[in-house]
């Protein structure tokens, strides 16, 4: 890969890139591995230093971060380029912040734009339990059901506030034999 | 004493028309927003995180005479596709090398996101205009819909002023926890879209197909002997339509009810075999789903609720024998 795509990634999502070129650049990262995982980091570390990852995380979520993380701070290998995408501090300085506000995000809530809201608490009649709550999608034949049920509802009946179709493509087929969880 | 309580009324009123004019300021944004979701020519790259995932996406979105068109690319894993072509919806996983296509509802018209009752939604939301940020470059106004209560969760938007664009969304609980958020990273309104860009990027070569049966124009009949009762607070019907589906060999019965911004949709097909029941509760991200079987029929009911609102829902549904 060369650097040049590697410092045209970290600018896109800088927002400093042309349209021209970041259409390129993304048509590029959906066949090259090593550029996608460039982005994938880079938008990792982005979103660990502006302390918005969600907290329900994975359990191996952290060693995922930290792994990509220490990926692009092996010695005598400086993957990220001068002009990385929120992280232009110097990269031990990034690696250690974004270390530290990951390790704090993990203990807080995905941060909103704004203060908490102050929702009065008011209890369900009848909330699932625990013991009602059995995962029927693992059924093969449920799971199909589920699969094409999240298309119809996104597309019959979802509102606007979230484009649902972006939930088909995130969630549909997540049962699928191929394993595409 | 007269002059002072002439004062505070006219403060009160005061109060209430700036009150009155800032809510209806948020709701001609609002609509500006569903406009141009559904008719705005625009592309943009966005990440999108729910259960401790991240994933990065592209959509390229356009609307003109012969209708709306969308495409949406997954650039995290499989480049997995959803294509909208006005009232298809072709769904392509490489990793399965499947094709699934579904009808769409044929709206080209406005967005029925906004609700026409607003005062009916303010008793289970409070709508809250809270300042703006920086999105992808782009200055944003933040609305914020707080629920008021556990039935339902809270969406924080933040929309273009200038487009109308929604540049980021999140989902929260009661507790004020997100559940799911959607923000650009890059985003461009076009003046128009070529086709080019509406295309597959993968060969479909040895690429399964299913396809849902298209039905009669208008549908099928829905089977009114369906019905619901205590329903949980807030939430109504808004639509009963009964078609195939890809999966289905014969015709479900599709019910969505709203509350005026969260939908919950109760799928209803006949089982031939008892041995294809499933029942139970089950949650990803912000759709939560409960399953159970009622009169040789399966129920199923999926909602960007809680896990409790879709149990009462499905608890709620009872067939009456004509």
């Amino acid at each position: 890969m060369k650097e040049t795509d590697q410092e045209l990634v970290s600018r896109i999502l800088d927002e400093e890139v042309s349209e021209f070129e970041t259409r390129r650049i993304l048509k590029k990262i959906q066949h090259d591995p090593e550029l996608y995982s460039t982005y994938q980091r880079y938008n990792l570390i982005g979103y660990a230093m502006r302390k918005q990852l969600p907290t329900r995380l994975n359990p191996g979520f952290s060693k995922e971060v930290m792994d990509r993380l220490s990926a692009g701070a092996e010695p005598g290998t400086d993957h990220l380029p001068y002009r990385a995408a929120n992280v232009r501090i110097p990269l031990a300085m990034g690696v250690a912040a974004a270390l530290a506000l990951f390790s704090f995000v993990m203990l807080q809530d995905f941060i909103p734009l704004t203060p908490s809201s102050g929702i009065a608490p008011v209890e369900i009649a009848e909330r699932v339990g625990e013991d009602d709550v059995q995962d029927f999608v693992s059924s093969p034949k449920a799971a199909e059901d589920f699969n094409s049920y999240i298309v119809n509802h996104a597309e019959y009946a979802s509102p606007r506030v979230s484009m649902p179709r972006v939930r088909i493509v995130s969630y549909n087929r997540p049962y699928s034999d191929n394993g595409n969880q | 004493m007269m002059v002072l309580t002439r004062l505070l009324l006219a403060a009160l009123l005061a109060g209430n028309v700036s009150a009155v004019l800032a809510e209806d300021k948020i709701w001609k944004l609002l609509n500006q927003m569903n406009h141009t979701l559904e008719t705005g020519n625009y592309q943009g790259t966005f990440v999108f995180m729910h259960d401790g995932k991240v994933e990065t996406m592209k959509i390229v979105h356009g609307y003109s005479d012969y209708g709306v068109r969308e495409k949406l690319v997954s650039l995290t894993g499989d480049a997995r596709e959803v294509i909208r072509d006005r009232d298809l919806l072709t769904c392509i996983w490489p990793k399965d090398k499947l094709v699934v296509i579904e009808t769409a509802p044929s709206k080209y018209g406005l967005p029925s996101f906004l609700p026409e009752n607003l005062d009916d939604l303010a008793l289970r939301y409070r709508l809250v205009e809270a300042g703006s940020s920086r999105i992808a470059g782009f200055h944003c106004k933040i609305v914020r819909f707080d629920p008021l209560d556990a039935y339902r969760y809270g969406h924080e938007l933040c929309i273009e002023t200038e487009s109308g664009m929604l540049l980021k969304s999140r989902t929260f609980d009661a507790k004020g926890e997100s559940m799911e958020s959607m923000m650009f990273t890059s985003f461009q309104m076009l003046e128009s879209v070529p086709d080019s860009m509406f295309k597959q990027s993968a060969s479909l070569e040895n690429y399964t197909w299913k396809i849902a049966g298209v039905g009669p124009a208008g549908g099928l009949q829905p089977d009114r002997a369906w019905q619901l009762r205590n329903l949980p607070p807030g939430f109504s019907l808004s639509s009963v339509t009964r078609r195939q589906t890809s999966v289905s060999k014969s015709p479900v019965q599709h019910i969505v009810l709203t509350d005026g911004l969260a939908s919950v949709s109760i799928f209803i097909s006949k089982v031939e075999d008892p041995r294809h029941f499933y029942e139970g509760a089950h949650n990803k991200g912000v759709i939560s789903a409960y399953a159970r079987d009622l009169n040789r029929h399966q129920i199923t009911v999926i909602g960007e609720v809680p896990e409790g609102t879709v149990k009462s829902i499905g608890e709620s549904v009872f067939y009456s024998s004509p």
